[in-house]
Protein backbone atom coordinates (compact mmCIF):
# COMPACT_ATOMS: atom_id res chain seq x y z
CA UNK A 1 0.00 0.00 0.00
CA UNK A 2 1.38 3.38 -0.82
CA UNK A 3 0.96 6.02 2.04
CA UNK A 4 1.21 9.94 0.17
CA UNK A 5 3.52 11.62 3.36
CA UNK A 6 3.58 14.34 1.53
CA UNK A 7 1.66 16.99 -1.18
CA UNK A 8 4.66 19.09 -1.98
CA UNK A 9 5.14 18.67 -5.80
CA UNK A 10 1.56 17.89 -6.77
CA UNK A 11 1.35 21.65 -8.24
CA UNK A 12 4.13 20.77 -10.33
CA UNK A 13 2.94 17.60 -11.52
CA UNK A 14 -1.01 19.26 -12.55
CA UNK A 15 0.68 21.62 -14.68
CA UNK A 16 3.01 19.13 -16.14
CA UNK A 17 -0.39 17.29 -17.35
CA UNK A 18 -2.27 20.31 -18.30
CA UNK A 19 1.12 21.49 -20.69
CA UNK A 20 1.26 17.97 -21.78
CA UNK A 21 -2.62 17.64 -22.45
CA UNK A 22 -2.43 20.93 -24.42
CA UNK A 23 0.53 19.91 -26.65
CA UNK A 24 -1.28 16.71 -26.79
CA UNK A 25 -4.45 18.10 -28.38
CA UNK A 26 -2.33 20.88 -30.20
CA UNK A 27 -0.57 18.51 -32.15
CA UNK A 28 -3.97 16.33 -32.73
CA UNK A 29 -5.70 19.64 -34.11
CA UNK A 30 -2.47 20.33 -36.30
CA UNK A 31 -2.63 16.76 -37.89
CA UNK A 32 -6.36 16.51 -38.56
CA UNK A 33 -6.33 20.23 -40.20
CA UNK A 34 -3.42 18.82 -42.27
CA UNK A 35 -5.22 16.32 -43.38
CA UNK A 36 -8.45 18.00 -44.69
CA UNK A 37 -6.00 20.37 -46.59
CA UNK A 38 -4.47 17.41 -48.37
CA UNK A 39 -8.02 15.71 -48.96
CA UNK A 40 -8.80 19.73 -49.87
CA UNK A 41 -6.00 19.71 -52.41
CA UNK A 42 -6.73 16.15 -53.82
CA UNK A 43 -10.24 16.96 -54.52
CA UNK A 44 -9.01 20.10 -55.96
CA UNK A 45 -6.50 18.20 -58.63
CA UNK A 46 -9.03 15.81 -59.30
CA UNK A 47 -11.06 18.36 -60.34
CA UNK A 48 -9.23 20.40 -62.57
CA UNK A 49 -8.21 17.01 -64.12
CA UNK A 50 -11.98 16.24 -64.83
CA UNK A 51 -12.69 19.58 -66.29
CA UNK A 52 -9.05 19.39 -68.58
CA UNK A 53 -10.38 16.19 -69.90
CA UNK A 54 -14.28 17.58 -70.27
CA UNK A 55 -12.68 20.83 -72.38
CA UNK A 56 -11.00 17.97 -74.59
CA UNK A 57 -14.50 16.41 -75.07
CA UNK A 58 -15.40 19.63 -75.96
CA UNK A 59 -12.83 20.48 -78.47
CA UNK A 60 -13.70 17.08 -80.14
CA UNK A 61 -17.66 17.51 -80.34
CA UNK A 62 -16.52 20.95 -82.16
CA UNK A 63 -13.74 19.50 -84.45
CA UNK A 64 -16.84 17.19 -85.59
CA UNK A 65 -19.60 19.61 -85.70
CA UNK A 66 -17.17 21.89 -88.03
CA UNK A 67 -16.30 19.06 -90.13
CA UNK A 68 -20.27 18.30 -91.01
CA UNK A 69 -20.57 21.52 -91.70
CA UNK A 70 -17.26 22.37 -93.72
CA UNK A 71 -16.70 19.30 -95.61
CA UNK A 72 -18.69 18.18 -98.99
CA UNK A 73 -19.92 14.87 -97.02
CA UNK A 74 -23.28 13.43 -98.72
CA UNK A 75 -23.11 10.37 -96.41
CA UNK A 76 -22.78 8.90 -93.22
CA UNK A 77 -20.04 6.16 -94.75
CA UNK A 78 -17.82 9.16 -96.18
CA UNK A 79 -18.06 10.99 -92.83
CA UNK A 80 -16.74 7.78 -90.81
CA UNK A 81 -13.94 7.08 -93.50
CA UNK A 82 -12.81 10.79 -92.82
CA UNK A 83 -13.49 10.44 -89.09
CA UNK A 84 -11.50 6.98 -89.41
CA UNK A 85 -9.01 8.34 -91.27
CA UNK A 86 -7.85 11.73 -88.88
CA UNK A 87 -8.80 9.98 -85.60
CA UNK A 88 -7.73 6.35 -85.47
CA UNK A 89 -8.20 6.41 -81.90
CA UNK A 90 -12.17 6.82 -82.58
CA UNK A 91 -14.24 3.64 -82.75
CA UNK A 92 -17.64 3.62 -84.84
CA UNK A 93 -20.09 1.57 -85.59
CA UNK A 94 -23.40 1.52 -87.91
CA UNK A 95 -26.96 1.18 -86.53
CA UNK A 96 -30.39 1.53 -86.97
CA UNK A 97 -30.59 5.06 -86.45
CA UNK A 98 -27.48 5.91 -87.71
CA UNK A 99 -23.61 5.96 -86.34
CA UNK A 100 -22.11 5.80 -83.03
CA UNK A 101 -19.14 6.98 -82.63
CA UNK A 102 -17.08 5.93 -79.39
CA UNK A 103 -13.72 7.50 -77.88
CA UNK A 104 -11.96 8.07 -75.25
CA UNK A 105 -10.29 10.46 -73.28
CA UNK A 106 -6.97 10.03 -71.02
CA UNK A 107 -5.06 12.58 -69.12
CA UNK A 108 -1.97 12.29 -67.84
CA UNK A 109 -2.49 11.31 -64.47
CA UNK A 110 -4.64 8.42 -65.94
CA UNK A 111 -8.38 9.60 -65.23
CA UNK A 112 -10.34 8.77 -68.39
CA UNK A 113 -13.26 9.90 -69.83
CA UNK A 114 -15.85 8.18 -72.57
CA UNK A 115 -17.44 9.91 -75.15
CA UNK A 116 -20.02 8.39 -77.22
CA UNK A 117 -22.15 10.03 -79.93
CA UNK A 118 -24.75 9.65 -82.14
CA UNK A 119 -25.22 11.16 -85.74
CA UNK A 120 -28.73 10.51 -87.43
CA UNK A 121 -29.17 10.01 -91.16
CA UNK A 122 -29.92 13.76 -91.53
CA UNK A 123 -26.38 14.68 -90.27
CA UNK A 124 -27.31 17.92 -88.82
CA UNK A 125 -25.04 17.35 -85.37
CA UNK A 126 -23.54 14.59 -83.25
CA UNK A 127 -25.57 14.02 -80.05
CA UNK A 128 -23.84 13.20 -76.85
CA UNK A 129 -25.14 9.99 -75.06
CA UNK A 130 -22.75 9.54 -72.80
CA UNK A 131 -20.02 11.61 -71.31
CA UNK A 132 -18.57 9.90 -67.88
CA UNK A 133 -15.38 8.86 -66.25
CA UNK A 134 -14.02 5.78 -66.08
CA UNK A 135 -13.73 4.65 -62.60
CA UNK A 136 -9.84 3.79 -61.88
CA UNK A 137 -10.80 0.41 -60.62
CA UNK A 138 -12.30 -0.58 -64.72
CA UNK A 139 -7.99 0.23 -65.48
CA UNK A 140 -6.45 -3.28 -65.45
CA UNK A 141 -2.58 -2.10 -64.76
CA UNK A 142 -1.60 -5.71 -65.32
CA UNK A 143 -2.78 -8.64 -67.62
CA UNK A 144 -3.15 -11.83 -65.96
CA UNK A 145 -0.85 -14.43 -67.52
CA UNK A 146 -2.30 -17.57 -67.61
CA UNK A 147 0.76 -19.77 -67.84
CA UNK A 148 1.27 -19.43 -64.67
CA UNK A 149 -2.30 -20.97 -63.27
CA UNK A 150 -1.45 -24.30 -62.43
CA UNK A 151 -4.59 -26.59 -63.68
CA UNK A 152 -4.10 -30.07 -61.55
CA UNK A 153 -4.96 -32.89 -63.92
CA UNK B 1 26.35 30.42 19.16
CA UNK B 2 24.38 32.00 15.78
CA UNK B 3 24.29 36.06 15.15
CA UNK B 4 20.57 36.01 15.10
CA UNK B 5 20.32 33.72 18.56
CA UNK B 6 22.44 35.90 20.20
CA UNK B 7 20.60 39.01 19.14
CA UNK B 8 17.21 36.84 20.46
CA UNK B 9 15.88 36.79 16.87
CA UNK B 10 13.60 33.37 15.74
CA UNK B 11 14.93 32.83 12.36
CA UNK B 12 11.90 30.77 10.94
CA UNK B 13 12.62 29.39 7.75
CA UNK B 14 9.72 29.35 5.38
CA UNK B 15 9.21 27.00 2.97
CA UNK B 16 8.67 28.65 -0.66
CA UNK B 17 10.26 29.91 -3.57
CA UNK B 18 12.27 33.16 -4.22
CA UNK B 19 11.02 35.54 -6.57
CA UNK B 20 13.97 34.55 -9.31
CA UNK B 21 12.53 31.04 -8.99
CA UNK B 22 8.92 32.38 -9.77
CA UNK B 23 10.01 34.37 -12.53
CA UNK B 24 12.04 31.82 -14.17
CA UNK B 25 9.28 29.32 -13.88
CA UNK B 26 6.51 31.69 -15.10
CA UNK B 27 8.68 32.38 -17.89
CA UNK B 28 9.52 28.88 -18.85
CA UNK B 29 5.80 27.96 -18.68
CA UNK B 30 4.82 31.42 -20.76
CA UNK B 31 7.45 30.54 -23.64
CA UNK B 32 5.82 27.03 -23.62
CA UNK B 33 2.20 28.48 -23.77
CA UNK B 34 2.93 30.91 -26.44
CA UNK B 35 4.13 27.48 -28.44
CA UNK B 36 1.35 25.44 -27.67
CA UNK B 37 -0.75 28.54 -28.93
CA UNK B 38 1.33 29.13 -31.96
CA UNK B 39 0.47 25.34 -32.48
CA UNK B 40 -3.58 25.93 -32.50
CA UNK B 41 -3.15 29.20 -34.70
CA UNK B 42 -1.38 27.29 -36.96
CA UNK B 43 -3.78 24.83 -36.87
CA UNK B 44 -6.48 27.18 -37.46
CA UNK B 45 -4.80 28.72 -40.79
CA UNK B 46 -4.20 25.12 -42.02
CA UNK B 47 -8.03 24.80 -41.92
CA UNK B 48 -8.91 28.32 -42.93
CA UNK B 49 -6.71 26.93 -46.05
CA UNK B 50 -8.62 23.71 -46.46
CA UNK B 51 -12.28 25.44 -46.24
CA UNK B 52 -11.05 28.11 -48.73
CA UNK B 53 -9.83 25.72 -51.22
CA UNK B 54 -13.00 23.72 -50.61
CA UNK B 55 -14.98 26.45 -51.72
CA UNK B 56 -12.93 27.63 -54.41
CA UNK B 57 -13.50 24.12 -56.20
CA UNK B 58 -17.37 23.78 -55.11
CA UNK B 59 -17.63 27.51 -56.83
CA UNK B 60 -15.80 27.09 -59.65
CA UNK B 61 -17.20 23.75 -60.53
CA UNK B 62 -20.95 25.35 -60.12
CA UNK B 63 -20.21 27.94 -62.26
CA UNK B 64 -18.57 25.95 -65.06
CA UNK B 65 -21.49 23.54 -65.37
CA UNK B 66 -24.03 26.58 -65.04
CA UNK B 67 -22.29 27.39 -68.43
CA UNK B 68 -22.66 24.22 -69.94
CA UNK B 69 -26.16 24.57 -69.17
CA UNK B 70 -26.22 27.66 -70.27
CA UNK B 71 -28.81 28.83 -67.36
CA UNK B 72 -27.99 32.51 -67.82
CA UNK B 73 -30.29 33.68 -65.08
CA UNK B 74 -28.81 32.65 -61.92
CA UNK B 75 -27.16 34.45 -59.73
CA UNK B 76 -23.00 34.70 -60.91
CA UNK B 77 -24.22 34.74 -64.91
CA UNK B 78 -26.57 37.31 -64.88
CA UNK B 79 -25.18 39.71 -67.11
CA UNK B 80 -22.76 37.83 -69.05
CA UNK B 81 -25.71 36.43 -71.89
CA UNK B 82 -25.03 38.89 -74.58
CA UNK B 83 -28.23 39.29 -76.04
CA UNK B 84 -27.73 42.49 -78.01
CA UNK B 85 -25.07 41.91 -80.36
CA UNK B 86 -25.72 40.00 -83.06
CA UNK B 87 -22.08 38.13 -83.04
CA UNK B 88 -20.57 37.04 -79.58
CA UNK B 89 -17.49 39.26 -78.60
CA UNK B 90 -14.30 37.02 -78.67
CA UNK B 91 -13.64 37.48 -75.31
CA UNK B 92 -15.89 38.03 -72.21
CA UNK B 93 -14.61 38.07 -68.17
CA UNK B 94 -16.65 38.53 -65.14
CA UNK B 95 -15.59 39.01 -61.62
CA UNK B 96 -17.81 37.48 -59.04
CA UNK B 97 -17.29 38.38 -55.46
CA UNK B 98 -17.53 36.65 -52.03
CA UNK B 99 -17.47 37.72 -48.15
CA UNK B 100 -15.84 35.91 -45.68
CA UNK B 101 -18.54 33.51 -45.46
CA UNK B 102 -18.47 32.53 -49.24
CA UNK B 103 -21.36 34.41 -49.84
CA UNK B 104 -21.98 36.65 -53.21
CA UNK B 105 -21.70 40.04 -52.61
CA UNK B 106 -22.02 43.50 -55.18
CA UNK B 107 -19.17 45.07 -56.53
CA UNK B 108 -19.22 48.07 -54.26
CA UNK B 109 -19.50 45.77 -50.78
CA UNK B 110 -16.60 44.62 -49.18
CA UNK B 111 -15.10 41.46 -50.06
CA UNK B 112 -12.62 38.30 -49.06
CA UNK B 113 -12.25 36.72 -52.03
CA UNK B 114 -12.81 37.73 -56.00
CA UNK B 115 -13.31 34.53 -58.82
CA UNK B 116 -12.15 35.99 -61.85
CA UNK B 117 -14.20 34.41 -64.77
CA UNK B 118 -12.81 34.76 -68.58
CA UNK B 119 -14.04 33.29 -71.46
CA UNK B 120 -11.91 33.70 -74.62
CA UNK B 121 -13.78 32.40 -77.90
CA UNK B 122 -11.68 29.88 -80.17
CA UNK B 123 -13.13 29.66 -83.59
CA UNK B 124 -15.90 30.85 -85.65
CA UNK B 125 -18.64 28.76 -84.19
CA UNK B 126 -20.71 26.17 -85.99
CA UNK B 127 -24.32 25.68 -85.91
CA UNK B 128 -24.97 28.69 -83.33
CA UNK B 129 -22.11 26.95 -80.81
CA UNK B 130 -18.77 28.18 -79.78
CA UNK B 131 -16.36 27.00 -78.50
CA UNK B 132 -14.58 28.97 -75.37
CA UNK B 133 -11.58 28.87 -73.42
CA UNK B 134 -13.02 29.38 -69.71
CA UNK B 135 -9.94 30.39 -67.65
CA UNK B 136 -10.96 30.24 -63.44
CA UNK B 137 -8.91 31.90 -60.83
CA UNK B 138 -10.12 32.26 -57.03
CA UNK B 139 -8.04 34.93 -55.11
CA UNK B 140 -8.35 35.49 -52.01
CA UNK B 141 -7.51 39.57 -50.88
CA UNK B 142 -6.54 39.15 -47.71
CA UNK B 143 -3.12 37.73 -46.57
CA UNK B 144 -3.27 34.46 -44.33
CA UNK B 145 -1.90 33.92 -41.04
CA UNK B 146 1.92 34.34 -40.84
CA UNK B 147 1.90 35.35 -44.46
CA UNK B 148 2.37 38.90 -46.11
CA UNK B 149 0.86 37.86 -49.50
CA UNK B 150 -2.26 39.29 -50.30
CA UNK B 151 -4.11 38.65 -53.66
CA UNK B 152 -3.29 35.11 -52.98
CA UNK B 153 -4.88 32.64 -56.14
CA UNK B 154 -6.07 29.98 -53.95
CA UNK B 155 -6.91 27.81 -57.12
CA UNK B 156 -7.43 28.20 -60.81
CA UNK B 157 -8.54 25.88 -63.47
CA UNK B 158 -8.59 26.09 -67.07
CA UNK B 159 -11.50 24.16 -69.49
CA UNK B 160 -13.11 24.26 -72.45
CA UNK B 161 -16.94 24.73 -73.15
CA UNK B 162 -18.96 24.65 -76.37
CA UNK B 163 -22.05 27.00 -75.82
CA UNK B 164 -24.17 29.48 -77.27
CA UNK B 165 -23.89 32.74 -75.88
CA UNK B 166 -26.43 34.34 -78.07
CA UNK B 167 -30.21 34.26 -77.88
CA UNK B 168 -31.91 33.21 -81.30
CA UNK B 169 -31.24 32.60 -84.89
CA UNK B 170 -27.57 31.85 -85.87
CA UNK B 171 -24.95 35.10 -87.08
CA UNK B 172 -22.77 34.88 -90.20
Amino acid sequence: MIRLKSRQGSTSILIILAFLMLIIFSVLAISSSSADYRLAQRNANWTSDYYQLEGRVSEYRYNLDRLLYNENVTNIDEIADIIRERDPEAFIEFTIDGMNLTRIFEAISGKRILLSMNLDYEMDSFKPIIIKEIPLEFQYREGIEFEDVEVDG
Amino acid sequence: MGFSKLMGIKNKRKKGFTLVELIISVGILSVAGAFILLFFAYSKDINTRAYDLDNSVYHSNYIIELLKAELWDEEPLIDMRVLETSKPPDSISKEIRFDNKWEYVELDEGHDYVLNLNLERNEDGVNNKDLYDVTIEVIKTKPYFRSLTKNMTIYSMETKVYISLEEGDSYD
